[in-house]
């Protein structure tokens, strides 16, 4: 029995039709549809920034020329419609024909290699961007004859400016033009595979020569019986730079430059991680070797330059609901897939996660019960006391289905002990039950500090639901996909043995929990031993405060001002390595600029499975106030 | 159509042999050794050293190499001098090099720094280039041996030797855990081709050596690897015959999740290589690749990649391939290692000295006979 969640990536997906039949167009109307309203999604240099599977690799897909024919292939097919009413928004294609012609190269490999040439910057740039170019002109004519489009249907529409420049591309003709491309990326190839690399001197002109067809083409033009039924037509080469993060710092903002250049008329994406710390660290290393930088004038961020965040920015109550959509239309697409909940329209996940609370035994609430009756009598709080104080709880939940016993008397015991801190001192011998400084309420906090207290000290059923699984899975989609697959494994042996296809409460929890402690078990990146001491201590912190008696705060982060952790990277290099990284792999997710007490704080949010394994709220905002040294501390190995 | 055979047949020894051989010839008067060696935390660094008599030791040119990776444990760095004072002892002409496996921005530089600074070592007069893997990582090993094997097949004047040899000891090997980094890439030198137009319609066969909790590493080399070639076949190699009867067994159990679901590896896809002969994992994968050869020559041709992960002495046999072939390797250099307490003081008594003759007077003058159909 396949279970489709488990093969994460979609880059494990080998065609492009099964490719397809499980993107979610959702991310794509999201992310994309406001720039190409705006006219700016293939008219300037638009740098998309995300965590590892945060779905980057796969909008980067969608939009390469393969896929794309892929889905007007099938025109009609309700598989696709979705996505490509998506395409259509986002200006892909256009009345039923293709406007772009999209590659994506990875950068993962042979790129960064130029940095460590002994040459000059600008040679190593130069080397860098011709091997770019001549690699991207390859994959749009691979694309493009992979879709059955003769090499001699294809031809170079040159910028009006450059027509005389055609030459130094092998011309205008797909075949002159491939060959040319050929040439050149064997030739720097060459020079990259060598083991010593040759002196400047004797590096071959096919290296050193012009070779700027960015500069050079406007469009590139096609004739296709399938594709547009004989007639030419014209596409908006798109070059998409994916993982432009294992670039060099310096080479990475080279390239940034000369893709911000306006006068270019191909269409160019740079997808990179989202890594709060890199600028810092590459404006460090900028720093140091400033000998030889060349500077790039003219160029305004805003005006040159589209940025895409496709994590943890903008407002955070709309970015989690927008992924709780994404989410859940990604998991009917993979249920849809599944060999045995798909024939049978098991496709809504929410429908497969019981929402029933699963309140703590008999017995558990009994102790409970004599626990809060100890409180009292603990706290001197008179029964006519504790009598408002169960209305105060009753009231807070007015409209609502109710609240169950157990959540009841740990709210309880939450108010008691607020009263006896807002009456500390107040007590006389004429007054045995005085009021409190502050009036008492019984607000959502007290509710989520009760559920909290019960997970603790029961083991009270806390994750469960859909919601609770988009939201622990850090609007990561690789990481929702992760933790669904064993729920969804759980389901299906339930069909299995002809069980209802629901989960309850407390399985979903245990599931949840195990399969978190599973993953941060199996941890296994750079510094990942350090980034689980640190987010091990303060996930401790966390639960020691979130369990206090007054439930006063509901922590899921650690917060240093905000200042501090700006001159992170020059100040304490080595703690901004490990925070790098624990954000890099979804430990730890950064929220700058967050407002609280008149100051500036910078939140480390932990991700969704410490939340999970340390028994954490899942609600964002609560946080303990620190400090860089602190985190320093934290990750020292034998902190005083 | 079988292509002639590089190594075939080869110099080799094991165990016993191998010490014995050494000890012979480098008895021999008339040799003058260079020897590339790492002089690092583990305690295999100094094995080769001792089968060294004592005057070729003094005449001995020896390059000790130390990997630097960020952050070191105290431990280790401390086992590394201690090792490298040893050596420094027992070799009276011996030059420490540091070479720095990370850049500042976390890329690997290793491979490329060690070819350039063999680069920078004069050969005249040597007879004979010992190069000991035993405490270097693949990264750096392997550019080190491919430069040497180029040298001497460019310049037939110069009349040296190029011998490899190896600590063997999977017990070491099973103390030592390395932290990988987060990059997969071609090992420096060894790209094979990879990610070229040309090949881009090339049938790809990814060939992992599978290995105990090395699933992180694979997977991440799987990963770019389809994000590459999302058409890539894998046909996993496992050690067998092995010292442990049942390994193989356990190897497809641990990675059952991965044979079965993202690789999708069929049980006709499994390779099996006798884990004390890197020989037979050499032969194996000429053999597969002829006959991929022959099937896709007319359809964009093969690529193999290979991801030695093994032991060392296995690994050889994927290095000789990949030179005799320009096959690419794909590697996860390590950020750091993290050893069991008390394991890697001494030396396991189960070791194994494994040495390779590479290139030189055992071969005759062969060089242009690589590649030729027979």
């Amino acid at each position: 029995m396949e279970n489709p969640f488990h093969r994460r990536a979609t880059e494990q997906l080998r065609d492009d039709e099964a490719f397809l039949s499980i993107v979610s167009p959702q991310p794509l109307t999201y992310f994309l549809k406001r720039p190409a309203e705006q006219g700016t999604l293939y008219d300037r240099l638009v740098l998309f920034r995300g965590t590892p599977g945060s779905g980057k690799t796969t909008l980067a897909r969608l939009f390469e020329f393969s896929a794309l024919s892929a889905v007007l292939r099938s025109t009609g097919s309700k598989e696709y419609e979705s996505v490509a009413g998506a395409l259509e928004q986002c200006g892909a294609i256009r009345d039923g024909l293709p406007t772009v012609v999209g590659c994506r190269l990875p950068m993962e490999t042979d790129y960064r290699d130029f940095w460590e040439f002994p040459y000059s910057e600008a040679l190593r740039s130069g080397l860098l961007f011709t091997f770019i170019q001549a690699r991207a002109l390859l994959a749009w004519f691979r694309h493009l004859q992979a879709a059955g489009i003769a090499e001699s249907d294809i031809s170079i529409v040159p910028r009006s400016d450059s027509a005389s420049a055609l030459g130094t591309i092998g011309g205008d003709s797909g075949a002159a033009v491939v060959q040319k491309a050929r040439e050149v990326e064997r030739a720097v190839y060459d020079v990259v595979g060598a083991l010593v690399a040759p002196q400047e001197s004797d590096l071959p002109a096919a290296v050193t020569g012009t070779y700027r067809p960015f500069d050079v083409i406007e469009r590139i033009e096609i004739t296709s019986r399938t594709l547009t039924h004989g007639k030419r037509l014209q596409l908006t080469p798109l070059v998409i730079l994916d993982d432009a993060h294992w670039l060099h710092p310096s080479q990475f903002e080279a390239v940034r430059h000369w893709l911000a250049r306006r006068e270019l008329r191909i269409a160019r994406w740079v997808i990179t991680r989202f890594d709060i710390l890199q600028p810092g660290e590459a404006l460090a290393v900028v720093a140091e070797d400033r000998t030889e930088r060349p500077s790039y004038p003219g160029l305004s961020a805003t005006r040159d330059v589209e940025s895409v965040l496709l994590q943890s920015w903008g407002q955070r109550r709309v970015q989690r609901t927008a992924f709780r959509r994404m989410a859940r239309d990604m998991a009917e697409r993979y249920l849809q897939k599944h060999s045995l909940l798909g024939p049978r329209r098991l496709v809504d996940i929410g429908s497969l996660l019981s929402e029933e609370p699963a309140p703590i035994s008999e017995a558990k609430l009994n102790e409970l019960s004599k626990q809060v009756a100890a409180t009292q009598k603990r706290l001197k709080i008179t029964d006519s006391r504790r009598i408002e104080l169960e209305a105060i709880v009753e009231a807070s939940r007015k409209g609502d289905t109710g609240i169950s016993s157990d959540i009841r008397l740990a709210m309880l015991a939450i108010l008691m002990h607020r009263y006896s801190k807002r009456t500390k001192g107040q007590a006389s011998l004429f007054e045995d039950d005085p009021e409190p400084s502050r009036p008492l309420v019984a607000d959502p906090g007290v509710f989520e500090a009760a559920k909290l207290h019960l997970l603790h000290r029961y083991e009270r059923p806390y994750f469960f639901g859909a919601d609770d699984l988009c939201d622990a899975s850090s609007e990561n989609a690789e990481l929702f996909l992760r933790l669904s697959a064993i729920l969804v494994d759980t389901v299906a042996t339930q069909v299995i043995r002809s069980k209802p296809a629901i989960l309850d409460a407390s399985t979903q929890h245990r599931l949840l929990r195990e399969r978190a402690r599973r993953i941060i078990e199996h941890w296994n990146f750079p510094y990942f031993e350090k980034v689980r001491k640190l987010v091990t201590t303060i996930a401790t912190k966390c639960v020691e405060t979130s369990v206090q008696p007054n439930g006063w705060l509901t922590p899921n982060s650690y917060g240093v001002l905000q200042s501090e952790f700006d001159s992170l990277a020059t100040s304490n290099p080595e703690t901004a390595r490990v925070l790098q990284f624990a954000v890099a792999y979804n430990a730890i997710l950064v929220v700058p600029r967050y407002d609280c007490k008149g100051k500036e704080w910078c939140l480390l949010e932990m991700g969704g499975p410490l939340c999970l394994a340390h028994g954490l709220t899942l609600k964002r905002g609560g946080f303990l106030e620190g400090s860089a040294t602190e985190i320093a501390s934290m990750l020292e190995e034998n902190p005083q | 159509m079988t292509r002639v055979r590089r190594w075939e047949p080869c110099v080799y020894h094991r165990g016993t042999h191998a010490d014995a051989f050494m000890k012979d010839y480098l008895a021999q008067p008339d040799r003058s050794i260079l020897l590339i060696a790492g002089a690092g935390f583990d305690p295999r660094s100094t094995r080769v050293a001792d089968t060294f008599p004592e005057k070729a030791r003094k005449k001995t040119r020896a390059i000790l190499i130390r990997e630097e990776r960020p952050n070191p444990d105290d431990i280790l760095i401390k086992r590394a001098v201690k090792n490298r004072d040893a050596l420094v002892a027992a070799f009276p002409q011996s030059e420490e090099h540091e070479i720095q496996i990370f850049a500042s921005d976390n890329a690997v530089v290793g491979g490329r720094g060690s070819a350039r600074l063999m680069r920078s070592i004069p050969l005249d007069g040597v007879t004979d280039i010992f190069v000991d893997i035993s405490a270097l990582s693949i990264g750096v090993a392997f550019p080190i041996i491919k430069h040497f094997h180029e040298v001497l097949k460019q310049n037939p004047q110069i009349q040296a030797n190029l011998h490899v040899v190896s600590c063997d000891s999977p017990v070491i090997d099973g103390t030592i855990t390395s932290a990988p980094s987060d990059a997969a890439a071609p090992i420096h030198g060894f790209r094979g081709g990879w990610g070229l137009d040309e090949k881009s319609k090339a049938a790809i066969l990814w060939m992992p050596q599978l290995s105990r909790g090395k699933g992180v590493i694979l997977e991440r080399i799987f990963q770019m690897l389809r994000n590459v070639q999302p058409d890539t076949v894998v046909c996993p190699i496992l050690p067998f015959p092995s010292s442990r009867p049942r390994r193989p067994d356990e190897l497809i159990e641990e990675f059952a999740e991965e044979l079965e679901g993202a690789w999708s590896v069929d049980v006709r896809d499994l390779v099996y290589a006798d884990e004390k002969s890197p020989l037979d994992l050499y032969r194996t994968i000429l053999r597969i690749d002829d006959a991929r050869r022959r099937v896709f020559e007319s359809v964009g041709g093969s690529q193999i990649i290979l991801s030695p992960l093994g032991s060392k002495a296995l690994s050889l046999g994927a290095l000789m391939a990949s030179l005799e072939r320009d096959f690419t390797i794909l590697h996860v250099e390590s950020i750091g290692y993290i050893v069991s307490e008390g394991q890697t003081e001494s030396i396991d008594t189960t070791e194994e000295l494994v040495h390779i003759w590479l290139d030189g007077d055992a071969y005759g003058k062969t060089d242009a006979m690589e590649g030729t159909p027979k």
